[in-house]
């Protein structure tokens, strides 16, 4: 089923769900069991579709990773947003003064436009529900702290930095931080500061690109389908397994042509197809299809040793001072009737590169994953020979944003007690380190 | 030279003194000195003294992961060398039930076919009849993964069932069918010495399991002769039976 509602901009926070509550939908939007909510509006025709992804619950404020996508927005190059890709922007006039304006984009990409209030010498927005809230600056840490009216939470956004999302506090102090590397998101974390002056703090795992799966650009190859619509598989899902749950496809022109979910195809109103032949079709066409990192791949194979065509491997331990990570440290053989995106080829990769690295630390001792896909890191390396290969536990996976998901949702729950290196493939056989250029 | 580089320069007793030298001085990992030493313990021969670091860096792996190996295998061949063969035998079947149930989810390359051969050969050796249906069905069961069994040791297992020859595994290791070529290619070549070793034993197991002890001790020197392979504990064994 899928809801409708109305109102104005991008998002539910301005729309008739968020200011009348149930009295503002008609019908559900709750679709299939993936937990989306898909709903459309009726004045603008913005189809919304919302996903929580994952979520890390701490005292106080819980740290919930959502995705959503306005057909209609503009924020991102494909209309996905994903909830800490929330900011304040956009300001007019000068600063603190009447007549000036500031826009703080929510996490469901609605926009609310802020009037500067001399009475209450903040910027308030009056568009959404509950009491106002309001926006101030402080130009001495050059940051927004945004207020929310109905609980008096903050968060606070950093102007020189785009207005990105810093923190996120509740009124018992309890904070949710976020931090960037590289002007990508690397971490959020929840802390307790409670009376006794202890910290609870515990990390989401997340990788600098983690930021880049959720904001993928257009497809290079033109129009078509791209790989962005692994983003919206279920966790775990196996592409182009019949157990597919959830899939979306994004156009050339960006737009989102279909959903589908199982078997059977949910069509936004657009497009709809029930074959099979279509979902394990595009699936495997979708999961690593010309990626941005594989279609600039250079052959590095020289510049660190390996013979021209063959199957090699560099290993973090072995790398050559300076090496640019985001090329490729290996490549493996791919058979002509290999099918990239199918479980089979995915478990080829997992052996090819298991046998690369044994081959380039034959004095190392590895072990395999039985059950690669099943549970559990794929590779461990013994105490002894971490130096000799680079890293202790690796995990390999395909490179794509389904990839980097799939990866930082693992690698959350495993626990492991040192770091796991993402080790990556593409269709063409390159192996990489970590998910560089994946969009 | 740390004693990392003395291991792998096979200069095992001055590594021994190396690792203890950098666990008292708390130099590098801790672990990794640990798992160092039971490693380099036992390529210098000295098995007794290997096991208790043996047992440490297993229960540390252990505990670290659930389905991590631990360091049963080289555990099992530390029994047996010593004379303790139904421990030893114990250790390896033990093993072999824990990878075929899944308990244990993590193995070498070919899905476990180390542990699979050590249990043939001991089976075979101490003639418990349960034993080498167990082993066989296990290693039967890994040929079936046509993926994995490509893999090292995974073509050892192939010879040992019969799927494939003596000449075509010794070219598959080394890229020569003549032993003494192969020899000589894996004594420059730690990762084809490996898998050398891998077949020489495998190839040793089959003619015990023929009853063809002649042929059987061919083998088992021809394994024991090759220079240490560091990783495949299977030479300790074939050096082990040799030098009766």
């Amino acid at each position: 089923m899928v809801a409708v509602v109305t109102g104005v901009g991008l998002g539910l926070e301005r729309s008739s769900a968020s200011l009348l509550g149930p009295n503002g939908v008609l019908g559900t939007p709750a679709q299939g069991q993936g937990g989306d909510d898909v709903s459309v509006n009726a004045a603008t025709g913005n189809l919304i579709d919302q996903r929580v992804d994952e979520i890390l619950t701490g005292t106080g404020l819980d740290d919930v990773i959502s995705d959503t996508y306005n057909s209609l927005g503009t924020f991102t190059a494909n209309d996905w947003q994903a909830d800490y890709q929330r900011a304040v922007t956009g300001l007019t006039g000068t600063v603190n003064t009447v007549g000036s304006t500031v826009t703080h984009v929510a996490a469901d990409g609605s926009k609310v436009v802020y009037s500067w209030s001399a009475a209450q010498s903040a910027y308030v927005g009056n568009e959404d529900a509950g009491a106002y809230d309001t926006i101030t600056f402080n130009s001495g840490t050059n940051q927004w702290t945004w207020t929310d009216g109905e609980t008096q939470l903050t968060e606070v956004y950093d102007a020189a930095n785009g207005g990105r999302i810093v923190s996120s506090t509740d009124t018992n102090g309890n904070a949710l931080t976020y931090s960037y590397t590289s002007g990508l998101l690397t971490s959020i974390t929840t802390t307790d500061t409670g009376g006794q002056g202890t910290e609870l703090t515990d990390a989401w795992n997340l990788t600098q690109n983690f930021l880049n799966s959720v904001n993928p650009d257009s497809p290079p190859g033109g129009p078509g389908l791209t790989d962005f619509a692994i983003h919206q598989f279920a966790v775990g899902a196996n592409i182009g397994d019949a157990g597919v749950n959830a899939w979306a496809f994004i156009d050339g022109a960006g737009e989102l042509a279909e959903l589908g979910r199982g078997m059977g195809l949910l069509s936004d109103g657009l497009r709809a197809s029930s074959s099979l032949d279509v979902l394990t079709g595009r699936a495997a066409g979708i999961d690593l299809s010309a990626t941005a990192a594989e279609a600039a791949a250079p052959d590095y194979a020289s510049s660190v040793g390996a013979a021209e065509g063959a199957p090699y491997i560099k290993l973090p331990s072995q790398l050559p001072a300076g090496f640019d990570t985001s090329a490729p440290i290996g490549r493996f053989a791919v058979p002509a009737d290999a099918v990239p995106g199918t479980t089979t080829f995915g478990d080829y990769a997992h052996q090819q590169i298991g046998d690369l690295i044994q081959g380039a630390a034959p004095n190392a001792d590895l072990t395999l994953n039985t059950a690669p896909g099943m549970k559990g890191v794929d590779l461990i390396v013994g105490p002894g020979d971490v130096s000799r290969i680079g890293f202790q536990f690796g995990e390999i996976k395909p490179l794509s944003p389904y990839g980097i998901r799939s990866y930082n949702s693992q690698v959350l729950k495993w626990n492991l007690p040192g770091p796991v290196q993402a080790i990556t493939y593409d269709s063409s056989g390159n192996i990489y380190l970590g998910f560089p250029k994946v969009k | 030279m740390d004693a990392r580089q003395l291991f792998d320069a096979y200069r095992f007793d001055d590594a021994v003194v190396a690792y203890k030298d950098q666990l008292t001085k708390g130099i590098d990992d801790e672990w990794a000195n640990l798992d160092g030493l039971g490693k380099a313990l036992m390529a210098s021969g000295q098995y007794a003294e290997a096991m208790p670091y043996l047992e440490k860096v297993g229960q540390y792996q252990s505990n670290l992961l659930p389905g991590a190996p631990g360091r049963e295998i080289p555990l099992s061949v530390c029994h047996w060398v010593l004379g303790d063969r139904e421990q030893g035998l114990k250790m390896i079947r033990d093993l072999v039930i824990a990878v075929r149930d899944r308990v244990i989810t993590y193995a070498d390359l070919a899905g476990g076919v180390s542990q699979g051969i050590i249990l043939c050969y001991m089976a075979t050796t101490m003639q418990c009849q349960d034993d080498i249906k167990l082993a066989l069905r296990f290693l039967t069961d890994r040929t079936k993964n046509k993926l994995k069994i490509k893999s090292w040791p995974g073509p050892a297992a192939l010879l040992l069932l019969g799927n494939t020859t003596f000449e075509e595994s010794v070219q598959n290791a080394t890229g020569a069918p003549e032993l003494s070529r192969a020899k000589a290619i894996a004594n420059a070549d730690l990762l084809k010495r490996r898998q050398l070793t891998n077949v020489l034993f495998a190839a040793a197991v089959e003619r015990r399991l023929a009853e063809d002890e002649t042929e059987c001790s061919v083998y088992m020197v021809e394994c024991a002769n090759l220079t240490n392979p560091l990783l495949e504990y299977e030479w300790h064994l074939a050096k082990k039976e040799a030098s009766q």
